[in-house]
């Protein structure tokens, strides 16, 4: 049984070699267990939590009555959660990525409070 | 940095699509057999007659509110659907009463009923259709919340492989007309790309209304911040998101009044749509002053919504109650009905289903793709033969344990207790069988076995259903009963799809084999 760290590196060779015909890049090649998990912790929490605070404030922000404000925000929130889901698997380096989530959702959650319920 | 961005998408598309893959295989296989679940559940209980009675709407539903008032005249609620058309074959009724003291919620009973003589029509009990649809947004021996999670879970996933797919295939428009069959792996990508961008619309399309279908749950604290939490306010915003109208839920009994005649309101509706063109009849409380009788249209739309008009019933007057129908409204409900596909007629019924297929065989291909790419490199890994067996138990395992479940329908007795059960879990015994036989066998002999059973589980439906009943081809297609000939005939297609697989995938294993074979001894003598 390897480790999870080995399975991982195994992945990571993996993605290199599966596009032989291009030169591996310079940004994959220090891809650690430790970032692919943050990546994928950012994904999918990360994503979710921006996809939420963004939409609570387009439900809570828009000149609507609030029925529509709401339709529209879940209409967007999956649009949403998509971009970030992309976003975590592309910025680099690492500290970008996360700034590139928490610092929107920290924006849309503050306002979306200091909004309040309508 | 472009390069970069490209793999990095890549890396998404790969691995996001390996480890979701064999859900998302289970839930549009499963989902594409939703848009013929009308067809299915006919098959399915062969009890009905060959041809169904030309019945007038007015007199089934006068024999359906009839049968409701005798079976429960206390009750909260009584709906009753006459048959008309295909997404409402059978003349059904639900009642449902007033919760119990105690708190308990009120008793509630359907069932189908004889659109001549009003009495309970007794069927084979069966899931149908019907069970194929829901297990593809709620899987199935799960709590459906659950099931519900994991399929979202899943269903952004494929949102996110769909995008990044468009992104990693840079020659998208030329690599469209590519085709390059018997290339090794090529094929595969080229057949997987084929599927993925020549059905992408509706790729893209049946994500996100998936998601936007079950937003209540996966968007709850969204809703919950404007609405607050709590079923009944969560309503406040599914009601007019799903039905454009508030609906009455209130099980208060209000005083007892006499209830205006149903004659004049079914013939307003009459007036309004047309004869034989009504959805349901679905009447709250009645008996008591607040009784209200709601009459639907039967006529669906790519806009989805049916036309409506709600009466007081005590004094029959229409009851004012506007749609709420705002631009977000229309395009929220118009990506349900497109998912759903309700208002499809035959021609573009088959055009779903085979973008269902397609889809399907994208996911299917994709998996494939994974392992043809990294054999060279990692054949003999744990990690790879537990994809391949995988691969093997669902894209050929799954389709078979549809098959063995239409079996079930059959070859289950008919009088056996918890029978509807019983047909999923031969369904799910049969997938089970065939994944323990993928982890048993080598991976290209599984692979042309289980292509040669699917096309035998397939090929013989036709006969099982000839044996076991008289609803088979020979009736059906002299009496142009298309419905019913029509799944014998698409399983024969099936049984005949598979069984050029199985040949493909023979010969390729008798290609590769005398080279496997002869390799221990040129290994020996090496060392």
């Amino acid at each position: 049984m390897r480790g999870f760290g080995a399975v991982v590196r195994h992945i990571n060779m993996n993605t290199m070699t599966s596009t032989a015909s291009r030169p591996p890049s310079r940004a994959r090649k220090g891809a650690s267990p430790l970032e692919i998990i943050q990546r994928t912790v950012a994904a999918a929490l990360g994503g979710y939590g921006l996809a939420w605070a963004a939409s609570v404030l387009m439900a809570r922000g828009l000149p609507l009555s609030r029925y529509e404000a709401m339709q529209w925000a879940i209409l967007a929130s999956f649009l949403i959660y998509l971009c970030v889901i992309l976003w975590a698997f592309r910025a680099r380096p690492l500290i970008r990525m996360w700034g590139g989530i928490l610092a929107p959702a920290a924006v849309c959650a503050g306002l979306a409070w200091w909004v309040g319920p309508t | 940095m472009k390069e970069g961005f490209r793999q990095s998408m890549s890396w998404l598309h790969t691995w996001g699509g390996l480890l979701m893959g064999w859900i998302l295989f289970f839930v549009f296989l499963t989902g594409t057999a939703g848009y013929v679940e009308a067809e299915l559940d006919r098959w399915m209980r062969p009890e009905k007659p060959l041809v169904a009675a030309e019945i007038a709407q007015a007199d089934a539903l006068a024999l359906g509110l009839k049968f409701v008032q005798e079976t429960m005249p206390n009750a909260r609620r009584w709906l009753v659907s006459p048959p008309g058309g295909r997404e409402q074959p059978e003349l059904r009724y639900f009642v449902e009463g007033y919760p119990e003291t105690g708190g308990a919620p009120g008793k509630r009973q359907s069932g189908f009923l004889n659109p001549e003589t009003g009495e309970k029509v007794a069927y084979r009990a069966t899931g149908g259709g019907r069970l194929l649809y829901r297990m593809h947004y709620r899987l199935h021996y799960i709590p459906t919340t659950a099931g519900e999670w994991i399929v979202g879970f899943c269903a952004m996933v494929m949102f996110a492989a769909l995008v990044t797919g468009v992104i990693i295939h840079a020659r998208i428009f030329k690599d469209f007309f590519t085709f390059r069959p018997g290339t090794g792996h090529r094929n595969w990508l080229d057949a997987h790309n084929l599927l993925g961008v020549l059905s992408l619309p509706f790729h893209l399309m049946i994500t996100y209304s998936g998601l936007l279908f079950i937003c209540y749950l996966y968007m709850a604290p969204v809703i919950a911040s404007e609405y607050g939490w709590g079923e009944d306010n969560r309503r406040a915003f599914t009601d007019i998101m799903f039905s454009g109208r508030p609906f009455d839920r209130s099980t208060e009994r209000a005083a007892p009044a006499p209830s205006a005649p149903l004659g004049p309101m079914l013939a307003e509706a009459d007036r309004m749509w047309g004869p034989d063109n009504i959805g349901f009849v679905d009447i709250t409380r009645p008996g008591t002053t607040a009784a209200r009788v709601r009459i639907l249209e039967g006529t669906r739309r790519v806009s989805g919504d049916r036309a409506e008009v709600l009466f007081d019933g005590t004094t029959g007057a229409v009851v004012d109650a506007p749609a709420v129908n705002p631009v977000p409204r229309i395009v929220s409900e118009t990506l349900l009905s497109l998912h759903e596909g309700l208002f499809a007629g035959p021609v573009l019924r088959w055009l779903y289903f085979l973008m269902g297929l397609m889809g399907t065989a994208m996911i299917g291909s994709g998996l494939i793709l994974w392992t043809k790419k990294r054999r060279a490199r990692l054949e003999g890994r744990l990690g790879f033969a537990l994809v391949e067996r995988l691969n093997v138990a669902t894209v050929c395992g799954l389709p078979t344990a549809v098959a063995a479940y239409l079996w079930a329908n059959r070859l289950v007795p008919v009088d056996i207790a918890g029978r509807a059960a019983w047909e999923a879990d031969v369904m799910f015994l049969t997938w089970a069988a065939l994944a323990i036989h993928a982890a048993l066998r080598p991976a290209a002999r599984a692979w042309a076995e289980q292509c040669w059973i699917a096309a035998a589980a397939f090929g013989l439906i036709p006969l099982v259903n000839a044996l076991t009943t008289d609803r088979h081809l020979g009736a059906s297609l002299p009496a142009g009963q298309w419905e019913l000939a029509a799944v014998d005939l698409t399983c024969l297609a099936f049984g005949a799809g598979f069984a050029v697989a199985g040949r493909v995938a023979g010969r390729r294993r008798q290609e590769t084999a005398p080279v496997k074979r002869m390799s221990p001894p040129i290994q020996e003598a090496a060392e």
